[in-house]
């Protein structure tokens, strides 16, 4: 047999490697760690935490879009108003002190 | 207790049964897990790892296989990942240490696996040096052949393939080691 062969066999009738005795209780820790980490990552990266928060997103931008836009027609609105109001008395920066 | 009888207080979510399954399934797990990645911190994180996804996806677990075939499953496909991540981290070393970055670029440290015989020790430490530079599935069949004894049936089922398969991938492993040996490239 030369010593390729050999090298081919040595695995024959191998034993099996034991695990450690602390095996259980690193299981344990293992799995108190990944509830750990579970928990966190339930909150954050859930698909219902993602759909909530980009629904909120959407909807703060929503509202903020329209409250503006209706505050600048009110306020356009106030300001044609005044304007109508100045030209009917012929009021002018001018002659208001007058 | 039965295995029927085992899944069944596994899936209440039973500590007795759990700790039952990590004791009398620990030593095979640990021992394919150990023989794959052949190095010994990483190789007892990842058998742990093996346990703890068993215990959170027993629900899952279909019964169509034994529970050994189904621990031997997820043990291969954890080590082959972790054999993965190791790779891309090495080709990036490359590069840290190029830089001047990383100084500890993996040099092949040899891998005595502590259930061989004395007087082979020698021999199945360049065995494994050319089992590490096999496809990960010639990999994966060998070591369940060689170090867990597993014949060609229970392979396929591990693995989810045919015996002609098994046959065949552990037949290309065989030829690739010869190569790998002749030209101790490794």
């Amino acid at each position: 047999m030369n010593q390729q062969d050999n090298i081919l066999q040595s695995l024959d009738h191998i034993k099996r490697a034991e695990a450690p005795a602390h095996f259980y209780a690193g299981v344990r820790a293992g799995m108190e760690r990944s509830l750990k980490n579970n928990r966190t990552d339930n909150i954050t990266y859930t698909p219902v935490y993602i759909s909530i928060t980009f629904f909120v997103f959407l909807l703060v931008n929503v509202f903020s879009l329209s409250f503006f836009k209706t505050h600048k027609q009110t306020a356009e609105k106030q300001s044609s108003g005044l304007h109508a109001f100045a030209e009917e008395y012929q009021l002018s920066s001018q002659n208001i002190g007058q | 207790m039965t295995e029927t009888e085992l899944i069944i207080r596994l899936r209440e979510g039973d500590e007795e049964a759990f700790r039952e399954l990590v004791n009398s399934y620990s030593d095979r797990v640990y021992n394919t897990v150990f023989s794959i990645i052949q190095q010994r911190e990483d190789a007892e994180d990842i058998a742990q790892d093996v346990f703890i996804r068993v215990f959170y996806s027993i629900k899952s677990f279909a019964g169509n296989a034994a529970l050994s075939t189904w621990l031997y499953r997820i043990a291969v496909n954890l080590s082959l990942e972790h054999l993965r991540k190791q790779k891309t981290q090495k080709r990036f070393a490359i590069f840290r240490t190029l830089f001047g970055s990383d100084n500890e670029l993996n040099a092949a440290i040899d891998f005595y696996h502590p259930g061989v015989a004395l007087d082979r020790k020698e021999d199945s430490a360049l065995l494994f040096k050319a089992i590490k530079m096999l496809p990960p599935k010639q990999q994966a069949a060998f070591i369940l052949n060689k170090t867990e004894g597993l014949s060609y049936t229970a392979i396929a089922e591990v693995m989810e393939i045919t015996e002609a398969a098994v046959d065949a991938l552990l037949q290309r492993a065989k030829q690739n080691l010869r190569k790998n040996i002749s030209r101790k490239n490794y």
